[in-house]
C-alpha cells in the first residue's frame, strides 16, 4: 500500500515550524557549533539522551542551557563532583519530626532537561543512578516508584582531557546515550563573534518559544515518518559491517574491532534517522539521515583492539570506513 | 723341543649372536699371557653370487711386543671363491694395563657360482724370537653359502623419474606462461576497445536493457537507473558514487569542476530516484520518463563534450 507522503510532508511542515523558533533563539547565544544544536534538536525529538565531549570552553554547557531556555520546561544543572551522592540526584526519604512519617524529597533528575555537566567526575554509583533512570524513565525512592516527567532528556557533557580523577563511563553505560557528539572548535569567523558578543555591553537574553506539548507532538509525528525497508536493510548492513568488517569487504577491520556495534545501535540509528528527516522537513527517510547521523550513533558502540590503539585507530576511522564503504540502497 | 707345536682350534658360532658371520681362533699352547693367536672371520654367512665377502684374519699376542715375528701367512685355499684384493695393518695398544700387537690381513673374495663355498684352514708362521723357534697356527676352515645374486642397484629409474619430473614441470610452467601471457594481451586488446568505445555509449546500451519504461513496476525501474547512473558517475568521475548520497555526489562534481548545467541534471535525476525509491508514495510513470530523457541527456552532453576535446587534441 502507497503510503501518502503528502499528507505526511505537510503534517511535517506544519509540526516543524518551531524548529526554526528555537533555531533563531538560540543562535542569539551560540555562534555557529550548528551540527551541535542540531544534534540536540534530533535528542529531543528521538527522545533519546546525548552525551557531549569536547574540550573546556566549547559552550556545550551553555549550548544546552540555552536550548533549555527556548522551552517552557523545567530544566535542571547538576554539577558532577566525586562526592555526589545517588540521593543528591533522584531524592530520599525524610523523616518529618512533627507527624512522625517519612516524606519523600524528590531530587533534580524530576525535570525535563537535566544537564549532568562533567558527569565522569562522579563516582560509578551515582553515574549508575542517573543511567539506570535515563533508561528506566522512572526512580524508586524508599518503597514508592514515581515516573520521570516526559519529555525527559538529559544531556552530559564530559571533557577527553584531563582524566586524572575521573570515573570514566563503562561501555555498558555510554551505549544508553543515543548520541555521543564530539564537539570541535569554531572556525576564525565564528570565534572572532563569538569574541565580540561575549565582552559587549549586553549578553542577549533568550526566550521560551516552544512548550512541552510541542515537543511531545512533535515526537509523534517523528513516529510518523516513513521509512522504507531498502533504509533498514542498509541500517543493519551498515552495523553488521561493524560486527563482521571481513563480510562486507572491509578485511583490514577485523582484527582492529573487538566489539561491534549494539542492536541499541540499530533502533538508535533509526529513531535519529527519522529525526534528521524531520529537521529536513521530509516525510522519509533517505540513506543521507543515516549517514548523517550515523558516526554520532556508532562512535560510542565500537570498541577497537589493542592492535587498533597501537596503530592510532580510533572508533571513528572505523564508522568512517564503514559508512564509506558499505553501498547505499 | 720346549715349544709346543699343538694348535688348539677353539671355534665358536657366532652366528648366535651376529648371525652374518663367523669367527675361528688358533691359539699357541703358551701360557695365556704370552699366547699368541689367529681368529679368522668373515662378514657375512651367505653371500650373493654378485657381491663380495671379505674375510679377516687376526693375529694377536700381549707382553713383550717384541717376542713374535710373523713370517708368512699363506694364501687362503679357496672352494667356488676368487681372490679378488687384499690388505694387511698393525697396531699395538694397551689392553688392561698389558701391551698388545695385532696384525690383521683381510682377504676380498668373490662367489664363483651357487652352492656352497670354502675357505681352508690358513696357515700362519712365525718365530719365537725368545727362543730362536720357528711356529706355525692354522685357522679352521670356514664355509659360506653363495646364493641367488641380487639385482644391482641402477640410476637408471632415478634418471627417469626426475626427468620425467622436470620435463612435466616445464611444460606445465611454460603452459601457464603462455596462458598467462594470452590472457594480459587479450585483457590489453579488450581493454584498447572498451577505450575506443566513449563510456557513455557503453552505459547508455546497459541503461537501456536495465530500464523498461513499459515495466509497471516503476520503484524497481527507478532503482535499476539508480544504479547504473551512479556506477557511470563512478567511472566517469573517479567517485564513490555508490556509497555516498545524492548530496554528497552533487558537492563532488562541484569539486571536480563539472559544468553546472550537467550537475543540475544530475541532482534531479538522483533526487528523483530517492523520492521513487524511499518515500514509499505512489510514483508517476511520467517522473520515471523525466529521468530517463535526464540521463540520456546526460550521456550525451557528455559525450559530444569527449569528442569536441579528442579533436581538440588530435586535430588531424
Amino acid at each position: 500500500m502507497a503510503v501518502d507522503i503528502e499528507a505526511i510532508n505537510k503534517k511535517i511542515e506544519k509540526g516543524s515550524e518551531f524548529v526554526d523558533k528555537i533555531s533563531k533563539e538560540v543562535a542569539k547565544v551560540i555562534v555557529g557549533q550548528k551540527y551541535m544544536i542540531e544534534r540536540l534538536l534530533i535528542g529531543l525529538l528521538a527522545n533519546g539522551h546525548i552525551l557531549l565531549e569536547g574540550v573546556p570552553g566549547l559552550a556545550k554547557t551553555m549550548a544546552v542551557k540555552t536550548l533549555s531556555s527556548t522551552i517552557r520546561t523545567k530544566f535542571q544543572r547538576l554539577q558532577f563532583t566525586p562526592d555526589l551522592l545517588p540521593a543528591d540526584i533522584i531524592g530520599t526519604l525524610i523523616y518529618d519530626q512533627k507527624n512522625g512519617k517519612f516524606t519523600t524529597k524528590k531530587g533534580p533528575i524530576f525535570s525535563n532537561l537535566v544537564l549532568a555537566d562533567e558527569i565522569n567526575r562522579a563516582p560509578a554509583k551515582v553515574q549508575s543512578a542517573l543511567l539506570e533512570a535515563m533508561m528506566e524513565r522512572q526512580v524508586t525512592i524508599g518503597e514508592n516508584t514515581f515516573p520521570l516527567d516526559d519529555p525527559f532528556l538529559v544531556l552530559a557533557t564530559q571533557n577527553p582531557i584531563e582524566q586524572e580523577g575521573t570515573y570514566p563511563l563503562p561501555e555498558a553505560q555510554v551505549d544508553r546515550f543515543m548520541l555521543k557528539l564530539s564537539v570541535g572548535y569554531p572556525n576564525k569567523e565564528e570565534e572572532l563573534e563569538i569574541m565580540r558578543r561575549m565582552t559587549g555591553k549586553k549578553i542577549p537574553e533568550v526566550k521560551a518559544v516552544v512548550g512541552p506539548k510541542d515537543i511531545i507532538s512533535a515526537r509523534n509525528l517523528v513516529k510518523e515518518i516513513y521509512i522504507d525497508e531498502k533504509v533498514e536493510k542498509y541500517i543493519i548492513d551498515i552495523v553488521f559491517a561493524t560486527r563482521n568488517p571481513a563480510e562486507y569487504g572491509l578485511d583490514d577491520l577485523q582484527d582492529l574491532i573487538s566489539f561491534g556495534a549494539s542492536p541499541r545501535a540499530s533502533i538508535f540509528l533509526h529513531q535519529a534517522a527519522k529525526a534528521h528527516a524531520f529537521l529536513r522537513r521530509r516525510g522519509y527517510v533517505v540513506p543521507e539521515d543515516i549517514r548523517a547521523i550515523g558516526m554520532d550513533v556508532l562512535r560510542h558502540r565500537i570498541l577497537v583492539t589493542y592492535e587498533a590503539e597501537a596503530e592510532e585507530i580510533t572508533p571513528e576511522d572505523v564508522v568512517r570506513k564503514v559508512l564509506n564503504k558499505i553501498e547505499v540502497p | 723341543m720346549h715349544f709346543l707345536f699343538s694348535v688348539v682350534f677353539i671355534f665358536f658360532l657366532v652366528n648366535f649372536c651376529l648371525p652374518q658371520n663367523q669367527v675361528t681362533s688358533a691359539v699357541s699352547s703358551l701360557s695365556q699371557t704370552e699366547a699368541i693367536t689367529a681368529a679368522v672371520q668373515v662378514d657375512l654367512n651367505e653371500v650373493p653370487q654378485n657381491r663380495t665377502v671379505t674375510c679377516t684374519i687376526k693375529v694377536s699376542w700381549q707382553g713383550n711386543l717384541s717376542r713374535y715375528e710373523i713370517d708368512k701367512v699363506e694364501s687362503p685355499v679357496l672352494t667356488n671363491l676368487e681372490e679378488i684384493g687384499n690388505s694387511s695393518s698393525n697396531s699395538v695398544g694397551e689392553v688392561a694395563g698389558v701391551m698388545q700387537a695385532v696384525r690383521t690381513y683381510e682377504y676380498t673374495l668373490q662367489p664363483i657360482e651357487l652352492g656352497m663355498a670354502y675357505i681352508d684352514g690358513i696357515i700362519i708362521e712365525y718365530t719365537d724370537t725368545k727362543y730362536g723357534e720357528t711356529h706355525r697356527l692354522v685357522t679352521d676352515r670356514l664355509e659360506i653359502r653363495v646364493v641367488t645374486p641380487i639385482k644391482k642397484r641402477t640410476l637408471k629409474p632415478f634418471i627417469f623419474a626426475t626427468s620425467t619430473l622436470f620435463f612435466l614441470a616445464l611444460v606445465v610452467t611454460l603452459g601457464f606462461v603462455f596462458l598467462k601471457r594470452k590472457k594480459t594481451r587479450e585483457a590489453e586488446l579488450e581493454k584498447h576497445a572498451q577505450e575506443l568505445i566513449p563510456i557513455e555509449e557503453r552505459y547508455l546500451a546497459d541503461f537501456k536493457e536495465k530500464v523498461d519504461l513499459k515495466n509497471q513496476n516503476v520503484v524497481e525501474m527507478f532503482s535499476s537507473l539508480s544504479k547504473v547512473f551512479r556506477s557511470y558517475l563512478s567511472e566517469k568521475y573517479q567517485i564513490p558514487a555508490l556509497e555516498i548520497t545524492t548530496k554528497e555526489i552533487a558537492s563532488k562534481l562541484i569539486e571536480l569542476a563539472v559544468p553546472e548545467k550537467i550537475i543540475n541534471e544530475v541532482d534531479e535525476i538522483l533526487n528523483s530516484c530517492d523520492v521513487a525509491k524511499f518515500s514509499g508514495g505512489q510514483v508517476e510513470k511520467a517522473t520515471l520518463e523525466r529521468a530517463y530523457t535526464l540521463v540520456e541527456d546526460v550521456f550525451n552532453k557528455n559525450k559530444s563534450s569527449r569528442r569536441e576535446e579528442r579533436n581538440r587534441i588530435e586535430p588531424s
